[in-house]
Protein backbone atom coordinates (compact mmCIF):
# COMPACT_ATOMS: atom_id res chain seq x y z
CA UNK A 1 0.00 0.00 0.00
CA UNK A 2 1.59 3.66 -1.30
CA UNK A 3 1.37 6.28 1.18
CA UNK A 4 -0.79 7.97 -1.49
CA UNK A 5 -3.38 5.56 -1.52
CA UNK A 6 -4.27 6.13 1.81
CA UNK A 7 -6.49 8.81 3.03
CA UNK A 8 -7.82 9.25 6.02
CA UNK A 9 -11.11 11.51 6.01
CA UNK A 10 -13.59 11.88 9.45
CA UNK A 11 -16.72 10.16 7.23
CA UNK A 12 -14.36 7.84 5.83
CA UNK A 13 -15.21 4.17 6.90
CA UNK A 14 -13.52 1.99 9.30
CA UNK A 15 -12.01 -0.17 6.11
CA UNK A 16 -9.74 1.96 5.35
CA UNK A 17 -8.37 2.19 9.33
CA UNK A 18 -8.18 -1.42 9.19
CA UNK A 19 -5.99 -1.79 5.95
CA UNK A 20 -3.86 1.02 7.41
CA UNK A 21 -3.15 -1.23 10.59
CA UNK A 22 -3.45 -4.51 8.63
CA UNK A 23 -0.60 -2.99 6.57
CA UNK A 24 1.41 -0.94 9.87
CA UNK A 25 1.72 -4.45 11.40
CA UNK A 26 2.58 -7.24 8.78
CA UNK A 27 5.04 -4.62 7.49
CA UNK A 28 6.28 -4.05 11.03
CA UNK A 29 7.65 -7.94 11.66
CA UNK A 30 7.99 -8.92 8.00
CA UNK A 31 11.52 -10.68 7.34
CA UNK A 32 11.54 -11.13 11.04
CA UNK A 33 13.03 -14.65 12.03
CA UNK A 34 13.95 -15.37 15.58
CA UNK A 35 17.58 -16.47 16.18
CA UNK A 36 19.15 -20.15 15.78
CA UNK A 37 19.71 -19.43 19.59
CA UNK A 38 16.38 -19.80 20.60
CA UNK A 39 16.29 -23.51 19.63
CA UNK A 40 20.26 -24.34 20.91
CA UNK A 41 18.50 -22.70 24.32
CA UNK A 42 15.44 -24.96 24.17
CA UNK A 43 17.31 -27.64 23.45
CA UNK A 44 19.28 -27.04 26.26
CA UNK A 45 16.68 -26.68 28.72
CA UNK A 46 14.73 -29.85 27.45
CA UNK A 47 17.74 -31.93 27.73
CA UNK A 48 18.43 -30.80 31.51
CA UNK A 49 15.09 -31.23 32.14
CA UNK A 50 15.18 -34.67 30.87
CA UNK A 51 18.17 -35.38 33.02
CA UNK A 52 16.59 -35.44 36.75
CA UNK A 53 14.26 -38.55 34.74
CA UNK A 54 17.09 -40.46 33.79
CA UNK A 55 18.40 -40.87 37.25
CA UNK A 56 21.02 -38.86 39.17
CA UNK A 57 18.46 -37.17 41.25
CA UNK A 58 17.87 -40.58 42.91
CA UNK A 59 21.65 -41.25 43.09
CA UNK A 60 21.52 -37.72 45.15
CA UNK A 61 18.59 -38.90 47.46
CA UNK A 62 20.24 -41.64 49.96
CA UNK A 63 22.71 -38.71 50.73
CA UNK A 64 19.59 -36.03 51.19
CA UNK A 65 17.91 -38.76 53.75
CA UNK A 66 20.98 -39.04 55.64
CA UNK A 67 22.04 -35.55 56.18
CA UNK A 68 18.25 -35.06 57.21
CA UNK A 69 18.25 -37.96 59.54
CA UNK A 70 21.96 -36.51 61.09
CA UNK A 71 19.97 -32.92 61.57
CA UNK A 72 16.66 -34.81 62.83
CA UNK A 73 19.09 -36.69 65.86
CA UNK A 74 20.98 -33.79 66.23
CA UNK A 75 18.34 -31.87 67.58
CA UNK A 76 16.65 -34.67 69.30
CA UNK A 77 19.59 -34.92 71.30
CA UNK A 78 20.21 -31.41 71.90
CA UNK A 79 16.80 -30.51 73.53
CA UNK A 80 17.05 -33.56 75.96
CA UNK A 81 20.13 -32.30 77.25
CA UNK A 82 19.51 -28.76 77.02
CA UNK A 83 15.90 -29.23 79.29
CA UNK A 84 18.32 -31.41 81.87
CA UNK A 85 20.83 -28.97 82.30
CA UNK A 86 17.72 -26.52 83.04
CA UNK A 87 17.57 -25.79 87.41
CA UNK A 88 14.16 -23.90 86.52
CA UNK A 89 12.59 -27.08 85.93
CA UNK A 90 10.41 -29.48 88.36
CA UNK A 91 12.06 -33.15 88.29
CA UNK A 92 8.42 -33.79 86.95
CA UNK A 93 9.16 -31.39 83.79
CA UNK A 94 12.23 -32.14 83.01
CA UNK A 95 11.72 -36.16 82.81
CA UNK A 96 8.65 -35.72 80.58
CA UNK A 97 10.57 -33.43 78.41
CA UNK A 98 13.38 -35.97 77.85
CA UNK A 99 11.00 -38.37 77.18
CA UNK A 100 8.93 -35.93 74.93
CA UNK A 101 12.40 -35.37 72.95
CA UNK A 102 13.58 -38.76 73.03
CA UNK A 103 10.25 -40.05 71.23
CA UNK A 104 11.30 -37.59 68.66
CA UNK A 105 14.68 -38.41 68.28
CA UNK A 106 13.56 -41.93 67.34
CA UNK A 107 10.44 -40.67 65.11
CA UNK A 108 11.80 -37.95 63.28
CA UNK A 109 14.17 -39.95 61.48
CA UNK A 110 11.92 -42.73 60.22
CA UNK A 111 9.19 -39.52 59.40
CA UNK A 112 11.85 -38.04 57.28
CA UNK A 113 12.89 -40.97 55.83
CA UNK A 114 8.65 -42.04 54.41
CA UNK A 115 8.57 -38.13 52.83
CA UNK A 116 12.37 -38.43 51.39
CA UNK B 1 1.43 -30.34 7.59
CA UNK B 2 -1.70 -31.54 8.99
CA UNK B 3 -3.56 -31.09 12.46
CA UNK B 4 -3.05 -35.24 12.84
CA UNK B 5 0.60 -34.82 12.29
CA UNK B 6 0.42 -31.96 14.75
CA UNK B 7 -0.96 -34.45 17.29
CA UNK B 8 1.46 -37.54 16.01
CA UNK B 9 4.43 -35.09 16.64
CA UNK B 10 3.07 -34.13 20.26
CA UNK B 11 2.61 -38.17 20.77
CA UNK B 12 6.15 -38.14 20.34
CA UNK B 13 7.03 -34.89 22.37
CA UNK B 14 5.32 -37.17 25.20
CA UNK B 15 7.80 -39.80 25.04
CA UNK B 16 10.90 -37.58 25.11
CA UNK B 17 10.86 -37.35 21.53
CA UNK B 18 12.79 -33.49 20.54
CA UNK B 19 13.38 -34.15 17.14
CA UNK B 20 9.58 -34.10 17.35
CA UNK B 21 9.62 -30.91 19.45
CA UNK B 22 11.91 -29.21 16.89
CA UNK B 23 9.14 -29.99 13.81
CA UNK B 24 6.68 -28.30 15.70
CA UNK B 25 8.74 -25.65 16.34
CA UNK B 26 10.30 -24.77 13.04
CA UNK B 27 6.44 -25.35 11.34
CA UNK B 28 4.96 -22.64 14.25
CA UNK B 29 8.19 -20.71 15.34
CA UNK B 30 7.87 -17.89 12.80
CA UNK B 31 4.06 -17.37 13.56
CA UNK B 32 4.36 -17.20 17.36
CA UNK B 33 7.62 -15.16 17.26
CA UNK B 34 5.90 -12.37 14.85
CA UNK B 35 2.44 -12.50 17.16
CA UNK B 36 4.93 -11.73 20.04
CA UNK B 37 6.81 -9.24 18.59
CA UNK B 38 4.19 -7.15 17.42
CA UNK B 39 2.71 -6.99 20.95
CA UNK B 40 6.22 -6.29 22.91
CA UNK B 41 7.59 -4.67 19.98
CA UNK B 42 11.22 -6.12 21.60
CA UNK B 43 13.06 -8.66 19.69
CA UNK B 44 14.77 -9.78 23.06
CA UNK B 45 11.61 -9.99 24.89
CA UNK B 46 9.77 -11.64 21.62
CA UNK B 47 12.64 -14.54 21.89
CA UNK B 48 12.15 -15.01 24.97
CA UNK B 49 8.43 -15.32 25.01
CA UNK B 50 8.93 -17.92 21.81
CA UNK B 51 11.37 -20.01 23.56
CA UNK B 52 9.42 -20.28 26.98
CA UNK B 53 6.68 -21.28 24.91
CA UNK B 54 7.93 -24.03 23.24
CA UNK B 55 8.89 -24.97 26.50
CA UNK B 56 5.71 -25.39 27.70
CA UNK B 57 5.04 -27.62 25.03
CA UNK B 58 7.26 -29.86 26.43
CA UNK B 59 6.74 -29.80 29.43
CA UNK B 60 2.37 -29.88 29.50
CA UNK B 61 2.56 -32.50 26.23
CA UNK B 62 0.87 -34.53 28.20
CA UNK B 63 -1.85 -32.13 28.69
CA UNK B 64 -2.07 -31.17 25.19
CA UNK B 65 -5.19 -32.55 23.12
CA UNK B 66 -3.40 -33.30 19.50
CA UNK B 67 -7.02 -33.60 17.96
CA UNK B 68 -7.22 -30.04 18.79
CA UNK B 69 -5.08 -27.49 16.98
CA UNK B 70 -2.20 -26.18 18.51
CA UNK B 71 -2.29 -22.47 16.96
CA UNK B 72 -4.62 -21.04 19.15
CA UNK B 73 -3.14 -23.04 22.14
CA UNK B 74 0.34 -21.24 21.62
CA UNK B 75 -0.79 -18.27 20.83
CA UNK B 76 -2.72 -18.24 24.23
CA UNK B 77 0.66 -19.23 25.96
CA UNK B 78 2.47 -16.53 24.07
CA UNK B 79 -0.16 -13.66 24.53
CA UNK B 80 -0.02 -15.03 28.49
CA UNK B 81 3.97 -14.39 28.80
CA UNK B 82 3.93 -10.84 26.30
CA UNK B 83 1.48 -9.82 29.18
CA UNK B 84 3.98 -10.69 32.01
CA UNK B 85 6.74 -9.03 30.33
CA UNK B 86 4.81 -5.88 29.45
CA UNK B 87 3.88 -6.20 33.38
CA UNK B 88 7.21 -6.33 34.56
CA UNK B 89 8.71 -3.75 32.15
CA UNK B 90 9.29 -0.39 34.49
CA UNK B 91 6.87 2.12 33.27
CA UNK B 92 8.86 4.88 32.26
CA UNK B 93 10.81 3.10 29.63
CA UNK B 94 7.81 3.24 27.36
CA UNK B 95 7.50 6.62 27.36
CA UNK B 96 11.24 7.15 27.07
CA UNK B 97 11.29 5.05 24.03
CA UNK B 98 8.56 6.47 22.07
CA UNK B 99 10.87 10.25 22.94
CA UNK B 100 13.53 7.71 21.22
CA UNK B 101 11.95 7.06 18.18
CA UNK B 102 10.38 10.27 17.54
CA UNK B 103 13.87 11.71 17.61
CA UNK B 104 15.59 9.44 15.44
CA UNK B 105 13.60 9.95 12.35
CA UNK B 106 14.23 7.96 9.07
CA UNK B 107 17.25 9.04 7.44
CA UNK B 108 16.50 11.99 5.13
CA UNK B 109 18.26 10.76 2.16
CA UNK B 110 15.11 8.32 1.24
CA UNK B 111 13.23 9.51 -2.13
CA UNK B 112 10.61 11.59 -0.96
CA UNK B 113 7.63 8.79 -1.61
CA UNK B 114 9.63 6.08 0.66
CA UNK B 115 10.05 8.86 3.06
CA UNK B 116 6.40 9.33 3.40
CA UNK B 117 5.08 5.61 3.35
CA UNK B 118 7.67 5.09 6.33
CA UNK B 119 6.60 8.28 8.26
CA UNK B 120 2.79 6.71 7.49
CA UNK B 121 3.89 3.32 8.79
CA UNK B 122 5.77 5.16 11.92
CA UNK B 123 2.64 6.94 12.90
CA UNK B 124 1.11 3.91 12.53
CA UNK B 125 2.71 1.54 13.99
CA UNK B 126 3.18 3.98 16.98
CA UNK B 127 -0.62 4.54 17.43
CA UNK B 128 -1.08 1.10 17.44
CA UNK B 129 1.47 0.69 20.13
CA UNK B 130 -0.02 3.12 22.48
CA UNK B 131 -3.27 1.27 22.84
CA UNK B 132 -3.61 -0.68 26.17
CA UNK B 133 -2.42 -4.34 26.07
CA UNK B 134 -6.10 -5.54 25.48
CA UNK B 135 -6.66 -3.68 22.76
CA UNK B 136 -3.28 -3.99 21.13
CA UNK B 137 -3.51 -7.77 21.90
CA UNK B 138 -6.68 -7.99 19.81
CA UNK B 139 -5.75 -5.72 16.88
CA UNK B 140 -2.57 -8.41 16.60
CA UNK B 141 -4.63 -10.94 16.71
CA UNK B 142 -7.32 -9.76 14.06
CA UNK B 143 -5.30 -8.28 11.57
CA UNK B 144 -1.84 -9.90 11.81
CA UNK B 145 -2.67 -13.66 12.14
CA UNK B 146 -6.24 -13.45 10.67
CA UNK B 147 -8.22 -15.38 13.47
CA UNK B 148 -11.43 -15.61 14.12
CA UNK B 149 -13.17 -13.42 16.92
CA UNK B 150 -14.11 -16.91 18.03
CA UNK B 151 -10.51 -17.89 18.10
CA UNK B 152 -9.56 -14.80 19.79
CA UNK B 153 -11.75 -15.64 22.48
CA UNK B 154 -10.43 -19.07 22.97
CA UNK B 155 -6.44 -17.33 22.62
CA UNK B 156 -7.70 -14.30 25.58
CA UNK B 157 -9.93 -16.77 27.50
CA UNK B 158 -13.17 -14.53 27.43
CA UNK B 159 -16.50 -14.32 25.71
CA UNK B 160 -16.65 -13.56 21.79
CA UNK B 161 -18.42 -10.25 22.75
CA UNK B 162 -15.70 -9.03 24.22
CA UNK B 163 -13.42 -9.86 21.82
CA UNK B 164 -16.21 -7.72 19.83
CA UNK B 165 -16.08 -5.24 22.23
CA UNK B 166 -12.46 -4.55 22.05
CA UNK B 167 -12.03 -4.56 18.65
CA UNK B 168 -14.18 -2.02 18.02
CA UNK B 169 -13.00 0.40 20.88
CA UNK B 170 -9.33 -0.17 19.24
CA UNK B 171 -10.74 0.58 16.36
CA UNK B 172 -12.06 3.74 17.38
CA UNK B 173 -9.06 4.77 19.49
CA UNK B 174 -6.68 4.14 16.71
CA UNK B 175 -8.91 5.99 14.44
CA UNK B 176 -8.56 9.60 17.15
CA UNK B 177 -4.94 8.78 17.61
CA UNK B 178 -4.46 8.59 13.67
CA UNK B 179 -6.50 11.76 13.34
CA UNK B 180 -4.98 13.58 16.17
CA UNK B 181 -1.40 12.75 14.82
CA UNK B 182 -2.42 14.06 10.83
CA UNK B 183 0.03 17.48 11.28
CA UNK B 184 3.02 14.99 11.77
CA UNK B 185 2.31 13.62 8.20
CA UNK B 186 2.74 15.26 4.80
CA UNK B 187 -0.19 16.74 3.35
CA UNK B 188 -0.01 14.14 0.67
CA UNK B 189 -1.23 11.57 2.97
CA UNK B 190 -4.41 13.58 3.89
CA UNK B 191 -5.48 15.21 0.98
CA UNK B 192 -8.42 16.31 2.08
CA UNK B 193 -9.03 20.28 2.77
Amino acid sequence: MSSREIQLHEDQPLDVIDELIRWALVDEVADQEPSPQVWQNIQAAVISCSRPRSGPSRARRPWRQFASILQACAWGFVAPVEANWDPRLAPKERSYLIWQQSFLLSCVPVAVMKIC
Amino acid sequence: MSLSEDGRLISQIRQGNILALKALYEKYKTQVYRTALAITRDREAAEDVLQDCFLKVYTYSDRLDGSLPLSPWLHRVAVNLSYNWVNKRRRWLQPLEEVIDQLVGPPRTLPEHALETQELQRVVQRAIASLSFEHRVVVVLFYLNGFSLNEIAYVLDCPVGTVKSRLHYARRNLRRKLERERHLLPEVVYEFS
